[in-house]
Formats: structure tokens, sequence, C-alpha cells
């Protein structure tokens, strides 16, 4: 089978480290994904996504036609990378589902996607025209399904525009099965005070890649990332967040905490780009890993990137195991030592929770962890 | 029982130095202890110590909690005992709010459930007590509190746990006078409506003018140089240390 | 300080084999097992070496440029690389030749004349060699051996020694530049510390390097027994010159049982240099590994000093500064591999780009499962100094033990408006404000640097500052 690579960083490092992409086999897609899609509290009309041509709901639109327009749809850029995008794109009969807020308008949709067999794609495109508020929710639950094939693969990706002063928040929960791969790519541009909150959870799954690319254009546009994981045995996830600052005085904020238990493999690419005349923007990014048994293998690589003498830039990670300090602080006031490890695994899914602010995904959440 | 708090010969170190050279003392169930002493001298050192940080190591000597020797015993055990103390710097321990630690705390402690009513209920009880504004239950501990919110946060936790002996360590340190007034509120309530003991470590004679002090011990160099009642207490707040630290360089 | 006339056998020292012209394959394969078979012959090396010589030979041959990370060298002409080595007349180059913002620097650095034609490549320093003739007496009484590598190879008391540990550590197969080394190298030192020594004097190769000519493909190999103390310090803040434009050496240190070995560089090769340089060390139980580095010259450098800390305990210090000015893209970094328990690594690195400059700070971090109880801190600064310049940060961590501390920090900006204003507010110019600003933030290294070594670096910050150089 051939193989491609994807999820790149974007300032390549030694080879041998095995960090500057990771490769999995190439496979076609055969299917749209399955699920349901409500807008506010209203379920819309047909069960799951119909998936049918130029049919206009409230700012829904479902079809092969996106409401970008050519240009736009590639403009959006990919994290994953043009293998991917090559890949999704070869897929004729994608569908896409085209989410879009008009100016003023506040909109919040939902999206709940169970168990596939086969490789299943779906496309997104979400437009949020000028001084929108937009928020999404993308839930993807492997774990309904009472039996779990080998070859289950999802292509998940969304190209994001926001316009001047739109706001967009993108909560993505992936609750995995033994689903073998899913590849999850957010590629987005923003405009003049536009606002993009990605967050993301992810519990399990056999192979989860995940990007996103945040391209901060306009002037004071802002991206900000809060995302949380909680993998064990033989479980990997490789994420790719880039954020791009290009405009003057953008800023970028990503967070990422995770807990990694036996047998996980986790990759963090975390990168802040500092376009030459991105002048006065500010860029930060930081990351705190909780190892929970030995053999885990926990791979980080920051980078920053910089050709703008006038920005701030920073990264920070720490990785291990908890201090003595904070340790014997908990262990004080009666708390021993393997309670501590699982409240603090649970603090960090909480504060991406905290972030997220939303009953429905919380409860979700713990749903899936009370079970898992 | 005859027997609460009892320090034998405990000598402690921390890397390289010795900081505590055989102290011993001895507190009875629901008293009040003062422990003075210049900067350095070991006070909050022998604190971490009966509480069991893993930053000193005891080299000597023995601490016996009601009978059992617990010289050995990680600090969770100790907690479970009913031993509390209060830190100089508390931990900020961000996605846990003040709340769902004092619970699973509580729950460790008690080795029950807690039903959330009543457990609520306690909570803003000790809280109006400590005039502190409800919300901080829902704030994660410690995180983005200021110095004076802190150690209220540190009596909030030690009148929700209610333990049998209680280590201050500069808890009025760093405090407004009326923070100082609400905080000896916390610990008067302690003392009296919890019939708990205490060990106060401390520079200022304020925080004790409305407690009941049975017993003042003078550290100095990590060693007990003197010991005497409620009066030690004024005696050193007008004369400081220097006699006895005369007495330590002959 | 009257001139020294030139020694004319050192003329001698590097290279200077015959070789049968053959116009046919001048120009073709580049390096060729003839080419090598002439150094071996003419060094006299032992079987092995030739043998050794060959099969990196091989390796360097078929092993590609990585190509998807660092900076280009498409510029660097390999061809050269034979000529270089074909050339009998490296020593005879005239002072007029050495480019004028080599000469310009020794001027504002105040070197005398005789010591800036050594420096420069173009003669042969009399002084050089009798300090370092005397500095070996010292050392001698102590029972250190300091002396070059080739000698020491024929020498049957150290020549087992060297044939156990020579590209040990760093393998002809690790990356093309490496098995380029290996098949031509020349010269270098060999410094040996026995059991419970502990050398007071840090070795210069200053000394020995300028005096011998050689440093082009040189071989640093140090082995220091248990309980020992040794300090080296490599290079001088003042520009080398040399008109072959690669460097390509390699360095290899052994760090016994509760040993330290610290290793100081200050590097300013002049700016048409490629330096593919790789620097390693091991490291045993209890010992610890002090790596300095000032890297201020050369137009390409890929350097990345790495620490193996392989016994339990086992430390490794690296202190670091890279400044990167007009037509400078240097690559620099640290590798760490903590492969046993308890072990700990610190590192604290400084850049700065200026007029253009590209600074790119590069790391790994290892910590392998058997390194239980490992630590490891890293903090990276860089300062931009203008919107021209580039400074990227590509640290990597690696992390597959519970029981690890692993703790890393970066930050970029520039210097901050308050602050120049604050100094110029109290009479200094602008550009001195800025001096002054950037000879702080570089003060991790210059603190770490014994006395006079710190002074030049300050001083070569200043004029790098004051944009009169290059």
């Amino acid at each position: 089978m051939e193989r491609i690579k994807i999820n790149h960083l974007p300032g390549q490092t030694w080879n041998r480290l095995g960090m500057n992409d990771i490769e999995i086999e190439k496979y076609s897609f055969e299917k749209n994904l399955e699920g349901k899609i409500r807008e506010e509290k209203e379920e819309l009309p047909g069960q799951g996504i119909a998936y049918c041509d130029k049919d206009k709901q409230g700012g829904l639109q479902r079809g092969t036609e996106s409401s970008f327009d050519r240009e736009e749809k590639s403009d959006c850029g990919s994290a994953l990378g043009d293998a991917f995008v090559e890949l999704l794109e070869e897929t004729h009969m994608a569908q896409v589902v085209s989410l879009v807020a008009e100016a003023g308008e506040q909109k919040t949709y939902r999206m709940e996607f169970g168990k596939t067999e086969g490789a299943a794609c779906g496309k997104f495109d979400l437009l949020a025209k000028q001084n929108c508020e937009m928020t999404v929710f993308q839930y993807f639950d492997d774990r309904t399904a009472a039996e779990q094939t080998k070859d289950a693969r999802s292509g998940i990706r969304n190209r994001i525009r926001a316009e001047k002063g739109a706001y967009i928040k993108l909560v993505q929960v992936f609750l995995g099965g033994e689903r073998e791969e899913i590849l999850n790519d957010i590629g987005a541009v923003l405009e003049e005070n536009a606002e993009l909150e990605v967050d993301q959870i992810f519990l399990g799954g056999k192979k989860t890649v995940s990007g996103v690319l945040a391209q901060l254009r306009g002037r004071k546009s802002s991206f900000t990332s809060n995302i949380a994981y909680d993998i064990g045995q033989d479980e990997r996830l490789d994420l790719n967040l880039i954020a791009k600052h290009i405009g003057k005085k953008t800023e970028a904020q990503m967070d990422v905490k995770g807990v990694l238990r036996e047998g996980a493999h986790k990759l963090l690419r975390a990168t802040v780009d500092f376009i030459p005349g991105c002048s006065g923007s500010v860029g930060k990014e930081n990351e705190e890993v909780l190892l929970m048994d030995e053999e885990v293998v926990n791979q980080t690589v920051p980078l920053i990137l910089c050709g703008e003498e006038d920005v701030e830039g920073a990264h920070g990670a720490s990785i291990g195991r908890i201090n003595e300090e904070y340790l014997f602080y908990l262990k004080s006031r009666g708390i021993p030592e393997k309670q501590i490890y699982e409240m603090l695994a649970n603090a960090r899914i909480e504060t991406v929770l905290g972030k997220i602010d939303d009953g429905e995904t919380r409860e979700r959440v713990m749903a899936a962890l009370v079970e898992g | 029982m005859s027997e609460f708090l009892k320090i034998i010969d405990l000598t402690a170190r921390a890397e390289e130095k010795e900081l505590l050279h055989q102290v011993s003392l001895e507190i009875q169930e629901g008293e009040t202890h003062v422990l003075l002493g210049p900067n350095g001298a070991g006070k909050s050192t022998l604190g971490y110590t009966i509480m069991g940080s893993p930053e000193y190591e005891v080299t000597g000597g023995k601490i016996y909690f009601q009978g059992d020797d617990i010289t050995e015993e990680g600090a969770d055990k100790r907690a479970k005992r009913g031993i509390f103390l209060s830190f100089q710097n508390p931990i900020e321990i961000p996605g846990i709010t003040v709340s769902n630690f004092l619970r699973t705390a509580l729950e460790q402690l008690t080795g029950e459930r807690i039903k959330l009513f009543d457990f609520k209920k306690r909570l803003k009880n000790v809280m109006d007590t400590l005039q502190m504004d409800q919300s901080y239950a829902d704030r994660d501990l410690n995180v983005g509190f200021s110095g004076g919110e802190k150690k209220k946060a540190e009596i909030l936790q030690l009148l929700m746990l209610n333990p049998r002996l209680a280590i201050l360590d500069e808890t009025d340190s760093g405090l407004d006078v009326d923070a100082v007034k609400t905080v000896s509120k916390g610990i008067e309530e302690f003392q009296k409506k919890q019939g708990g003991s205490l060990l106060i470590i401390t520079h200022n004679a304020k925080i004790l003018e409305a407690l009941k002090v049975d017993k003042t011990h003078v550290l100095v160099d990590g060693r007990i140089v003197a010991e005497g009642g409620p009066e030690l207490v004024e005696d050193v707040g007008q004369n400081g240390f220097e006699k006895y630290l005369d007495k330590e360089s002959y | 300080m009257k001139e020294k006339t030139q020694v004319q056998d050192i003329n001698r020292e590097f290279y200077d084999f015959r070789y049968k012209e053959d116009d046919a394959d001048r120009f073709e394969a580049g390096i060729t097992p003839e080419i090598i078979r002439e150094i071996s012959e003419e060094k006299g090396d032992p079987q092995w070496m030739r043998e050794f010589r060959l099969k990196a030979l091989e390796i360097y041959h078929r092993t590609p440029m990585a190509a998807n990370w660092g900076p280009s060298i498409e510029g660097l002409d390999v061809d050269k690389i034979v000529t270089y080595i074909r050339s009998k007349t490296r020593m005879e180059q005239d002072w007029e030749k050495v480019p004028e913002d080599v000469k310009n620097t020794f001027e504002r650095l105040g070197i005398p004349q005789a010591e800036r034609e050594s420096l420069a490549g173009v003669g042969a320093q009399y002084d050089s060699e009798l300090v370092y003739h005397n500095l070996r007496q010292e050392v001698a009484q102590s029972g250190v051996v300091y002396t070059d590598l080739e000698s020491a190879m024929h020498d049957e008391r150290y020549a087992d020694m060297i044939r156990e540990h020579f590209m040990k550590l760093v393998p002809p197969t690790d990356h093309k530049f490496a098995a380029l080394h290996g098949a031509v190298w020349s010269g270098g030192s060999f410094v040996y510390v026995p059991k419970g020594v502990k050398l007071e004097i840090p070795l210069q190769s200053y000394f020995r390097l300028n005096a011998k000519g050689a440093g082009q493909f040189e071989h640093t190999l140090i082995i220091v027994e248990e309980d020992a103390y040794l300090h080296f310090i490599e290079g001088c803040s003042a520009p080398k010159y040399y008109e072959a434009s690669l460097h390509a050496g390699c360095v290899e240190l052994y760090v016994g049982k509760n040993s330290t070995l610290r290793y100081s560089t200050i590097e300013n090769w002049s700016k048409n240099m490629y330096n593919l340089n790789t620097k390693r060390a091991i490291v045993e139980e209890g010992g610890k590994i002090e790596w300095v580095s000032g890297s201020f010259g050369s137009h390409v450098s890929y350097l990345y000093p790495m620490s193996i800390l392989n016994g339990r305990g086992a430390r490794s210090e690296f202190t670091g500064i890279t400044f990167a000015g007009e037509g400078q893209n240097l690559d620099t970094g640290a590798k760490i591999v903590h492969n046993a328990p308890d072990t700990s690594s610190y590192m604290n690195t400084k850049s700065i780009c200026k007029s253009g400059g590209i600074s790119t700070f590069r790391s790994s971090i290892l910590v392998k499962e058997s390194a239980v109880g490992s630590k490891s801190s890293v903090s990276c600064e860089s300062l931009m100094l203008d919107s021209l310049s580039r400074s990227d940060t590509i640290p990597a961590m690696d992390v597959r033990t519970k029981q690890a501390d692993i703790g890393h920090e970066a930050k970029i900006g520039r210097i901050s408006d308050e602050a120049v204003f604050y100094l110029t507010s109290r009479g200094l110019s602008e550009e001195e404000a800025k001096a002054l600003i950037v000879g702080g933030f570089a003060d991790n290294v210059s603190k770490e640097l014994p006395m006079e070594y710190a002074m030049e670096m300050n001083n070569l910050i200043k004029l790098e500052m004051m944009g009169t150089i290059g």
C-alpha cells in the first residue's frame, strides 16, 4: 500500500527524531460521514445529514457546492498538508456541509457523528460574516458502535473564514473507540478583528492525526486554542498547531494539557510563525503533560519562527512527574498519591471544559470519563 | 488520652544542612502552643517535618501522635490522623475548584461519600464566618489569589477539614489589619468550637490576642532555647530574641 | 613587537603530499580513494587508519545531505575541498589576500601584526610555538598528555587508546560531513588526563592550532579518567581566515566517573566559511560535561554539541550564544541523551540576529526509559535587532519515562525602547546603549569564560553592534 506523509512540522528538524511528520497509509474515502446536525435547540429537517444539493436552511447549506468560492476554498490552507487535501479532493462523492452565519447573527450548531465502517469523510465549510458570532460543536463518538471494525477511518476537514469582527468558536470532542484512524484538519483565515477559538478534547482513539492552521491575516485578529487529551494503551495522538501571524497586532494563545497512560504515544507540534510585517503581534504556546505510567512516548516540538523584530513570542513546556512541593501540599490534606494523579488528570480535562463552557459538552465528556 | 503530640530529640536536615537539633516538644489535646524564633531558626522546618514533608530528612528522634510513631509516615497518612499544616505559600492548583478539592479531601479523610447538599451548606457557613465571597468556591484553588486570599483559603480548609492538630505557619504574615482579624476569628472558631489543638508559628502577637495560649517555645538555631507560658510571648515581643542568641554563643 | 620570520617547515605540516596530477579525473568524482591513500602515505598512517579513511570515504559518497532542514550549503564547492587538500601553498598565502573586513577586525581588537598574520593563516607565530611548548612542559609534570593527535597515534603509549576511541562517539555514518572528516582528517589535539588529576590551568588549543596551521579538518580527542578535572579552550575571538571555505572538524570527549570536563569555544571563522562541525561527549557515572559555546563567525554553521549521559547521576551543562550578522546563517544548539538514572541536563542559550542574519536554535532532548529520575531544564532566548533578520527556535523533546522532570522555556523579543531610553537619558548614544544591552544579554556566556576571553567576546559584540565590521 502506498504511504503518504502528513502533519508536517513547519520548520523541519533532524529526521532521525521522527517528529517532522507522520506517515499513514494512502487510501480513498468511500462515503460521507453519517451524523446529525442541530441548530440551537431545534432539530434540522431530515434524520442525519442529508447532503442534498443547494438546500438552504436558515444559513445551513448541504451539498457538493461550498458557500466559498474557488479562491476562498484553496485559501483556507491545511495543517495536515497537501497530501491529505489531495486525498479528500480525489474523493468525488465527498459532499460539503456549509454553515453560514450572516452579518450580525448569532448561530450555534451541533453535529454528532457515530461509528462509521470503512473510510468516510466529512467536509465542513464555516463562513462567519461580519460581526457575527458562530459556535459549532462537533462530537465524534466511536464508542457507540456495537462492533468495532478494523479498517474504520475518518477524514475530517473544516475550512473556516471569519470576516471582519466575526467570532467563531469550534469545539471538537473525540471520544475514540478502536477506530483505526482519524484525520482531522482545520484551516482558517481571519480578517480584521476576527476571533477564532478552537477547543478540542481527545479521549482515546487508536490513531488520531489532527492539525489546526490559523492564518491571522487581518489586523488585530486573534486565535486561541485549548486542547486536552487523555490517551492510553496503543493509542497514538499526532498534533500540529500552527498560528501564522501575518497582520499587525495579531494574537495567538495555544494551551495544551495532556495525560499519558501506559503505552500511549503523543507528538505535539506547536508553532508560532511571525511573518515579516506582523509588527506588534504576540504569540504564545504552552504545554503541560502528566505522565501517569512508565512506558509512554511523549514528544514535543514547540517552534517559534520569527521574521519580525517587533513581536513577543514565548513557549513553555513542562513534562513529567508532579513536583514534590505540590504533591506534599495535596497529601497534607489527606489525599493519597494515586488519587492526586487521577485528580490532576481530570483537572486537565476540566480546565478545557471550563473554557468551552457548555453543558452538553461537559455531560458528554464526563459520561465518557466515568465509563472509561 | 495522655499523649497527643510528642516529639523526642528530633533532628532533621535538608540537603547537607542540619536544621533541627534534638528538638523535643509535647502538646496535649486541646492545647494551644506558640512557637517563636528569629528568621531562619527552623520554625517552618519543624512544622513541615511534623507534617512529613519530603524536603526534610529526619536523621534522629521520633514523632508520636496519639501514641503512634508517625516519624516515617507520608503526609496523606498524617492528614488522615488529623494533622493539618497551613502553608506559608500555598500551591496554586489549576483545574480544581476550591469546592471540588475540599469535597475530595473530606471524602478521603472520612472515607465516606458526602452529600452535595450538606457539603454546600457547610461550606457556605464557613465562608461566611471568614467573610469570603461565595464565588471563591468555584474558583480554582489558590489560582490568582492574592496573598491574603490564599491565607484565608488555608483557614477555610482548616475549618472544613476539622483536624485534631493544626500547625499554622506564619498565617498572619503579609495580611492587613482586617484580614488578621478575620483569620484570628477563624482560628478562634477552630480552637473554641471545634476544640482543636494548635501550634502557631508567628512573629505577631496580634493574632494571639483572642486566643488562650497554653505554652510558648522559643526556637533558635534549630534548638529549643526557652519554654514558658503566655507571658513569654509578651517578653519576646518587647525584648526580642537577643538574650537567647547570647546564651547560644557562650 | 617585532615580527618573527616564518618557520619554513610548517608548510609541510598540512596535506603536503605528492600527488600525480591526472587531468582526466581532476574535476570528476571529487575525492577519490587515491587521494585518501596518498594522505595516509604522507602521514604514515597505521594500517587500521588507512582502512578507516577509505571506509569513511565510501560512506561519504553514499550518504545524502538531508535536504529538508538546516541552512543551504549550495554555495559550498565540494571540488574545492579536493583542490584544498591537494594544495601545498596554503601557508604561503599573501597577507594582501586576506579580506579587508578580517584585517579591520584585527585592527579593532588590537592584535599585533605578527599575530594577525598567524591568525589569518598566512604566517607562523614563533611566540605561540614557544608558549605552547612551555605549557606542555608544565602540564606534563602533572601526568597529563597534551599533544597533537597524529604524533600520539604513532606513540606506542597512546596508539591503542586512540584506536579504541577514535570516531567511536561520532562514527563516520553519523552524517555526510562526519564521513568526510573520517576520510581526510588532519591535525588536532589529543589530551589524556589520568585518574585523580585536576588540572588547574585551562589548556588552550589556540596556541597550538595556529602554530601548526591546522584547523580545517582537525580532530580533537580528549579522555578524562576518573575523579579528574580539565578545562579545554578551543578557538579565539579573532577571526580565522582560510581560503578554502569548509571546516569539518570533529571533537570527541570521554568524561570518566566523577570527573568534570569543561569545553569552551569562542568561534569566529571568517565569513566565507561553511562550518560543519561535530562535537560529542559521553559522560560516565557522576561525571559532568560543561559546554561553553560562542558562535560569531562563518557564513553557514551547523553546530550542536551533544552530551550522552551514560552513567547514573551524569550531568551536562550547556551555555551558548550565537550572533548572526549580515550574510550569516547560523544553525546552532545542542543535543542531550539521558541514558541512565538520575541524570540531569541544563541548557541556557541566547541568540542575536542583526542586519539580515539568520539564527536558528535547534535542540533535542531525549529521555530514555532507563533515565528514571532524570531532570532537564532548557531555556532559550532570542533577540531580534531588526526585521531584516530572522530567528527560529526549533527544540525537540522526547520523554519516555514517568519519573522525569522536563522543563522548557523559550522567548523571543527585541530590545525594549524603555531600556534604550533610560540609557540614552543618562548620556549614552543609541548605538552604545544597544551595544550595552546586547552585551548584558550575552552575559550567560561571558561570565562562564576566563576573563581575557570574556573581554574579547564583549569587544567582538561591541564591534558587531557598531556596524563597522563586515
